[in-house]
């Protein structure tokens, strides 16, 4: 809830004397971010990552790309991306209708936080500036026996740590 | 979605080397395969994580005893041991669970939050 406020405040918080922008505002957007719809604070997120550019000349316009891990969508290209300032609009099309994002950058340029807008709902949004260096561990997956001896040895050799045994569908 | 939670609000925000995850892919829809496990390890990515493939449910099984689960089997669940807890037979109970079940209490329900918190708090009792 704490979030949430701080959220809410830093949306609607306007500064009493804007500073002057350059003619060519909101480089800064550009790049890859990762981040999150959050319907449940800490409990019920839809992750995403979106890549942006910058107009490649005069006139231009921003182009961005999409991924939805929950939906499989990977590098999906946005339908509209407009840069106003410090504030950014997207919009992916969907069936009957449009996804509809309206954030701002934070004042040290590596976060926007946002609404995110489908239908009559309205959840808040976050992203993260992040660099797509980062290696996947994919390919890290050991087959375990009936009886489960590999976790069981494993959990043993690492009781001095705290640790979690997660179940999950991979779908 | 329950791991990308555990990503977000564990991994990403706990850096202590003293943790560590074991997730356990299990084939409890039939799209559920070995490729798409391989594929999902993505979701939870850290060296801290060791991901296993199980073509059975032999384990979820056996928590779904301990847990007194009576409609399904133990999944999509968060079991949380301290250190110093040793595999006791058919599976250690865990000090404190988390789960996205229909059938168990609420207050246990999945949140990166408290579950952030709760791990934080373990690891500095060491």
């Amino acid at each position: 809830m704490e979030t949430l406020v701080i959220l809410l405040a830093f949306l609607t918080a306007t500064p009493a004397t804007p500073e002057p922008k350059a003619a060519a505002a909101g480089p800064e957007f550009a790049g890859h971010w990762e981040g999150a719809i959050i319907r449940t604070l800490g409990r019920d997120e839809v992750d995403f990552t979106l890549d942006l550019e910058p107009p490649q000349q005069a006139g231009g316009v921003w182009t961005g790309k999409m991924s939805v891990v929950l939906t499989g969508a990977k590098d999906k290209p946005l339908d509209k991306v407009v840069v106003d300032d410090s504030t950014i609009l997207f919009e992916e099309a969907v069936e009957k209708g449009h996804r509809r994002f309206q954030g701002r950058l934070s004042e040290d340029g590596g976060r926007i936080v946002g609404e995110y807008t489908r239908d009559d709902k309205k959840f808040p949004f976050e992203l993260e500036r992040r660099t797509r260096s980062r290696t996947p561990s994919q390919g890290e997956l050991a087959d375990l026996s009936p009886d489960a001896k590999e976790l069981k040895q494993m959990f043993d050799q690492e009781k001095d740590s705290v640790r979690m045994i997660l179940l999950l569908s991979p779908t | 979605m329950g791991a990308r939670v555990v990503q977000r609000y564990v991994l990403d925000q706990i850096p202590d080397e003293r943790l560590r995850l074991y997730v356990v892919w299990l084939p409890f829809h039939p799209l559920d395969i070995r490729d798409r496990a391989k594929e999902a390890t993505l979701l939870l990515d850290d060296p801290r994580v060791r991901h296993f493939w199980a073509a059975n449910l032999g384990l979820p099984e056996v928590y779904k005893a301990q847990l007194k689960l009576k409609d399904s089997v133990a999944w999509d669940v968060f079991l949380i041991y301290p250190a110093g807890a040793t595999w006791t037979e058919p599976a250690p109970v865990p000090g404190r669970l988390m789960h996205n079940l229909a059938e168990l209490p609420d207050a246990q329900r999945l949140d990166g939050l408290s579950l952030g918190k709760d791990l934080m708090q373990m690891l500095a009792r060491q």
